[in-house]
């Protein structure tokens, strides 16, 4: 009986670019008995990863690199309930038409899990690939749509032509929804019921305001349970925890000293990024917080993006939880720090049309003057 | 452990149920002659005390934990028992369909019990 599985999921459920396409995987060992998986072998998308574009062929992936040293040792043993993650990247062909591509992880290799009986295979995701701001919803478009498509084009063009002038000329207000499948495994739990494979999507709002030269980001969340008014000490605790900290130093000789980024917790009917329900006791989860502690600003923290950062998570040791001098993704008592705001500034910059950082990071405490050269 | 844990289905709905209406009752009861300390934190997170699995057998991964470090011990009495309330806990970004669940507390687990879950209005 097959104790090895695997799942498979988006890195983001947004539109991508077709060179921009991420995946992970990860793989569990289900069973009581240690399962053999060769890990460094899994890391090669062309050999685990089949692709299908939207009309149902095969897409064949670059061929692998020729076997290393790692790839010629032994499979080493995946312990039960344990489960590595493994992050594919770039795998499709960055000329590839946009459109809806099916993805799966499959292997019949008896090191990657599988058999000829029995293969380790994943189910099939659907990954939608944009392709030069053109995204075609099927692959028989009719001969109006195809009549049309150039001035579908030029409009588009146009469009990122004038986004792209009121940024040089520091006058854009831009709007970004982010929504990011993120997973984390936690091993060497203490006690062991934290160990295991966790999944949530990260979403929120970015918006640039370059006039304000401000970033502004909202986590919107529908309460289940309990009434806002009732609530407002969570506003108080994520708020506090998170706003105008740090600042995204985005080089473009608008904001001279970059865009203090603040957060809002926005309680909606509707819309939103997140339910939170309240607990009978004190927070418990993501999205269970409690009114007896403050470790909602922790729980936000995951809404942004980030991981845990205690015990050991994706074979990272952090040690125990609740650290005196731990961020706040390892004590829900301490602030963040500029790395919890990869998310945001990726955004941030992303729609400043940026993709380079100063030295260091372009995420500073907003104390810290951002030096343009 | 001398624990027994079962899971009962409280909502008031029958059949097909939104993600943030299901709701379940968990109880633990110590069977053994001496008594138990409990984490409460363990056994009422959703994270750490349901698992979850879809028609296939899947597991289907939970929203991160509470942080560690907090314990809410209790100490339950020989034939005591505990309840816990769990709410709105298959992630509400699972599919429509059947989903099975069951409780879990250190090596303990509860029978299975199954939820179906309705599309979204």
């Amino acid at each position: 009986m097959a104790t090895l599985r695997v799942t498979l999921g988006p890195v983001t459920r947004e539109r991508v670019a077709p060179g921009d396409v991420a995946i992970e995987a990860t793989v569990v060992n289900e069973g009581d008995q240690p399962e053999p998986f060769h890990e460094h072998q899994a890391r090669h998308g062309s050999l685990v990863l089949q692709v299908e574009d939207p009309s149902g062929r095969r897409v064949l992936l670059p061929p692998p690199p020729p076997p290393d040293e790692r790839d010629r040792i032994r499979p080493s043993l995946l312990a039960p309930r344990a489960s590595v993650t493994l992050r594919y990247a770039g795998f499709l062909d960055a000329r590839s038409d946009g459109g809806a591509y099916r993805v799966r992880w499959f292997s019949h290799h008896e090191a990657l899990g599988g058999s000829l009986e029995l293969p380790l295979a994943s189910d099939w995701i659907v990954i939608e690939i944009a392709h030069g701001g053109i995204t075609r919803a099927d692959s028989k478009p009719s001969w109006g749509a195809i009549l049309l498509r150039p001035f579908d084009a030029m409009v588009v063009a146009v469009k990122l032509l004038y986004r792209r002038i009121l940024v040089l000329l520091c006058r854009a207000v831009l709007d970004q929804e982010v929504d990011r499948y993120i997973t984390e495994t936690i091993t060497n739990g203490t006690p062991s019921s934290w160990n295991g494979t966790y999944a949530w999507n990260a979403r929120f709002l970015v918006r640039v305001d370059q006039p304000q030269q401000r970033v502004f980001v909202t986590i919107r969340v529908r309460l289940s349970g309990i009434a806002p008014s009732s609530a407002t000490a969570w506003v108080t605790t994520v708020e506090g925890a998170w706003t105008n900290r740090f600042k995204d130093c985005a080089v473009l000789g608008c904001a001279s000293n970059g865009y203090p980024i603040l957060l809002d917790l926005q309680y909606v009917t509707s819309g939103e990024h997140q339910v939170v329900s309240l607990s009978p006791t004190r927070t418990l989860n993501m999205t269970n917080w409690g009114l007896t502690d403050t470790d909602q600003g922790h729980e936000a923290g995951h809404m942004l993006g980030n991981k845990e950062e205690y015990f050991t998570v994706d074979g990272v040791d952090y040690g125990p939880g609740r650290q005196p001098g731990g961020n706040i993704m390892n004590n829900p008592a301490n602030p963040p720090i500029a790395a919890h705001y990869w998310l945001i500034q990726a955004t941030a910059d992303a729609l400043l049309g940026i993709n380079y950082s100063l030295s260091g990071g372009s995420t500073r405490s907003v104390n810290v003057p951002c030096r343009y050269f | 452990m001398p624990l027994l844990l079962e899971l009962v289905l409280t909502g008031t709905a029958t059949g097909p149920t939104r993600v943030e209406d299901v709701a379940a009752e968990g109880v633990l009861v110590n069977t053994g002659s001496e008594p138990v300390e409990v984490d409460l934190v363990e056994l009422s997170s959703p994270s750490l005390a349901l698992e979850v699995v879809d028609e296939s057998g899947r597991l289907v991964p939970m929203p991160p934990p509470p942080t560690p470090g907090r314990p809410d011990i209790v100490a339950v009495r020989p034939g005591g028992r505990r309840t816990v309330p769990f709410r709105a806990f298959i992630p509400l970004t699972a599919p429509p369909g059947r989903y099975h669940v069951r409780l879990r507390y250190r090596e303990e687990r509860s029978r299975w019990v199954d939820v179906e879950v309705a599309k979204p209005i």
